[in-house]
């Protein structure tokens, strides 16, 4: 066998590893995308909840014009795949949600933060933090 | 026995030479890429979950210089000016809302809110309050 022939089998096993690795990369970087896209959802569901307490009259129990009061289910916040954190004021909410695989640090989950606010009636934040 | 042309040869040499060359390319890219986005990853600011991992963070960021003082009680940490305007805005960002977290647990109302002052200017660069969260 050539010298040339040996180079190039040396040179085609090292792209083979490369390339395990950059999909190794590219699998656990879409998991963490896919992540970050849950709990965004997520997020938007307590909105969802967060906006029926705001509306509905302080005489049941609601808001009538504030989040103040508003507390998310356990079942919304807490699941198997992500933790949500939130802190409320009159007229936003700020949200820190953690997934469950781990973010861009490589030691830590990833984690999102948003923040609703009512009088845009949109999101203000959303930053991937890690 | 076969037998092959010097034309031939040469041929074959020139084949052998220019799959080195493309081989040794799409390596050096693949490389480069693993480079990039391992540089991404280093220098990262790392955010635990857990409340009881932010005592070692925040002693870290003092070693390195970005945090100079942290006050839980009163929600306010003083960083220094030059140390924070490396960070990129997610990363403040995520400092400000940890931090902030951290002082509602160990507040009795509850209340998310920090204040993050620069050590010379005493300018408010960060802050969870009334308005929400602000990061300049």
């Amino acid at each position: 066998m050539g010298a040339q022939q040996l180079l190039i089998i040396v040179l085609i096993t090292f792209i083979v590893g490369l390339a395990i690795l950059t999909g190794i990369n590219l699998v656990s970087s879409f998991n963490q995308s896919n992540e970050r896209d849950m709990i965004l959802v997520q997020m938007g569901v307590i909105v969802g909840e967060a906006k029926r307490h705001y509306s509905s009259p302080r005489s049941i129990g609601g808001g009538e014009g504030s989040f103040v009061g508003f507390e998310p289910s356990a079942r919304l916040t807490n699941t198997d795949r992500m933790r949500i954190y939130l802190t409320i004021d009159n007229d936003w909410i700020l949200f820190q949600g953690f997934g469950s695989v781990e973010g861009w640090d490589s030691a830590n989950p990833v984690q999102l933060v948003a923040q609703w606010e009512q009088p845009l009636a949109d999101w203000a934040t959303i930053t991937p933090v890690n | 026995m076969a037998v092959r042309t010097i034309e031939k040869a040469d041929a074959e040499d020139r084949r052998q030479r220019l799959i080195i060359v493309s081989l040794f390319s799409i390596g050096i890219l693949v490389l480069s890429y693993l480079v990039y986005d391992y540089l991404q990853i280093i220098n990262r600011v790392s955010l635990p979950e857990r409340l009881d991992a932010i005592d070692p963070i925040v002693a870290q960021w003092r070693a390195e210089g970005l945090v100079d003082s942290f006050d839980a009680a009163q929600a306010k940490v003083i960083v220094n000016e030059a140390a924070w305007d490396k960070k990129d805005r997610d990363e403040k960002i995520g400092i400000v809302t940890q931090l902030a977290r951290y002082c509602a647990d160990k507040s009795p109302d509850g209340k998310w809110r920090i204040t993050v002052l620069g050590k010379r200017s005493s300018v408010v660069l960060g802050e969870i309050g009334n308005s929400g969260l602000r990061v300049q």
